[in-house]
């Protein structure tokens, strides 16, 4: 138990590493310059198909680095990540069959719903002023298409590591990169 | 009761909300520091990896034009050399001079820096990351250029990396005098951001020039005529070059003119930059 622990910890490590370096250095989409939101769907995997504690874990270090890569003040993107755990973990995973179609919808739900908090924080800091609403509601939508894809994709990277590193099995799995859920 | 209980729950959580807040804006420069510098070294990687595979190609495929290039540049070296024998001669006859006028000196160093990322981890503004911080004397305010003119300026630095907002950014002024034919014009240069169009698709933003405001409307100014800045508000010192004007027109009051302003530096192809450090202490003292 305590060697599969390290393992995830390990797994995660990596995950959240190549989705910090991955965001970072990936060029803004578009006009409106959104950038791929791949520690929001590192941290959208964890809270929608792992257990408890690997989810909040994940939200606070994905939340953490988002904080120290971007602009916004005040702990933001923190706060955002780990309350988008807890409505992932207690209120959506319920609800949905487990898979990778469901973190994609989660992240292209949460993607917006982060833009627009971090502009709200921009805005109370007096450093959103020069932000158009046009600029925003561009934002919104292709963040929304990119949070989909960047949720998809790291669920899948982030399941085939695990399910690699013996973290999950194949009889929890319904396939083995849990294309299909459990 | 219930009442009771909703409050001191309602009190407890502002308490908490105000606890964390003012927790996250203390601790987070140092998360931002510690964050950006663990990111740093992959940036680097991902700068010099396609310059590493260049070099290992042109080995392979072309010697003869390599050889070419390198004549072509020990040529240029030549001319530089000698360049640079007389500004040794200039920089001492001005350091004589500032000397017997009592004056400080005030050349900034020029500190290298390459671009590791553009517009940080989530995008907000039209800026790049640079790979050198705090340690190389790079701090906010300082200007960077490259060698076709004025880029923007350091909003934020740790001990290795530091934030640049480009000229271009909606939220960027410079201080700049328009070279007309007969006289300077000063004023003031904005990031022309993005469109914000009444109608269509919200994603279709052009991306717009730079606009320089409050210009003498008496003094004649035409397309072509060079953009410097003007040193006014000690951010950025004179005679950096900015852009060259497209165009020219009287501002809404009809009070100024207003000019439009395309920047001399390519911000989509910028690898290396430069910015402008204060001179150190022992520098300025001399």
């Amino acid at each position: 138990m305590r060697g599969r622990a390290w393992s995830t910890l390990l797994v995660m490590f990596v995950g959240v590493a190549l989705a910090a370096a991955l965001q970072e250095l990936c060029p803004p989409l578009g006009a409106v310059r959104v950038k791929p939101p791949l520690l929001l769907g590192a941290a959208v995997y964890y809270a929608m198909r792992r257990e408890a504690v690997w989810g909040a874990l994940a939200a606070l270090w994905c939340g953490a680095v988002e904080n120290g890569l971007g602009p916004v003040p005040g702990g933001v993107p923190l706060l955002f990540f780990a309350l988008a755990w807890a409505l992932c973990f207690h209120a959506v995973r319920p609800q949905v069959e487990e898979g990778a179609r469901s973190c994609a919808l989660a992240g292209a739900a949460l993607a917006p719903a982060l833009q627009l908090a971090d502009w709200a924080a921009l805005r109370v800091s007096g450093a959103g002023a020069a932000v158009p609403l046009s600029f925003l509601a561009g934002r919104l939508l292709v963040s929304a298409l990119a949070g989909g894809l960047a949720a998809f994709a790291a669920g899948l990277f982030l399941r085939g590591l695990d399910w690699i590193s013996a973290n999950v099995g194949l009889e929890e799995e319904g396939d083995a990169f849990g294309w299909t859920g459990d | 009761m219930k009442r009771r209980t909703a409050i001191l729950a309602g009190a407890a959580a502002a308490a908490a909300a105000a606890g964390y807040f003012a927790a996250a804006s203390a601790l987070g420069p140092s998360l931002r520091g510690v964050v950006r510098e663990a990111n740093a070294p992959y940036g680097r990687a991902a700068e010099e990896a396609p310059g590493w595979f260049a070099r290992q190609w042109a080995g392979f495929s072309g010697g003869a034009a390599a050889a070419r290039e390198r004549d072509g540049l020990r040529a240029e070296l030549d001319a530089a050399r000698a360049s640079l024998l007389e500004l040794d001669a200039l920089r001492a006859e001005n350091a004589e001079l500032r000397t017997a006028l009592g004056l400080a000196a005030s050349r900034p160093r020029l500190v290298p820096a390459e671009v590791l990322s553009e517009g940080g981890g989530a995008g907000w503004w039209r800026s790049i990351r640079l790979s050198r911080g705090r340690d190389a004397g790079i701090a906010p305010g300082c200007p960077v250029i490259c060698p076709e003119g004025l880029v923007g300026r350091v909003v934020s630095a740790t001990a290795t990396t530091a934030d640049v907002l480009l000229l271009c950014d909606a939220a960027s002024q410079v201080a700049c005098v328009v070279q007309g034919r007969a006289g300077g014009a000063r004023g003031v240069l904005r990031g022309g951001g993005v469109s914000r169009p009444d109608s269509g698709l919200d994603l279709l933003h052009v991306v717009e020039p730079l606009a320089a405001d409050y210009l003498g409307k008496d003094l004649e100014l035409r397309p072509g005529d060079r953009v410097l800045t003007s040193g006014l508000g000690d951010v950025y010192p004179a005679g950096i070059p900015v852009g060259v004007v497209t165009s020219v027109a009287p501002d809404s009051t009809h009070l100024f003119q207003r000019a439009e302003v395309a920047p001399f530096a390519d911000f989509a192809s910028l690898r290396l930059v430069f910015a402008l450090v204060p001179p150190a202490p022992e520098e300025a003292g001399q």
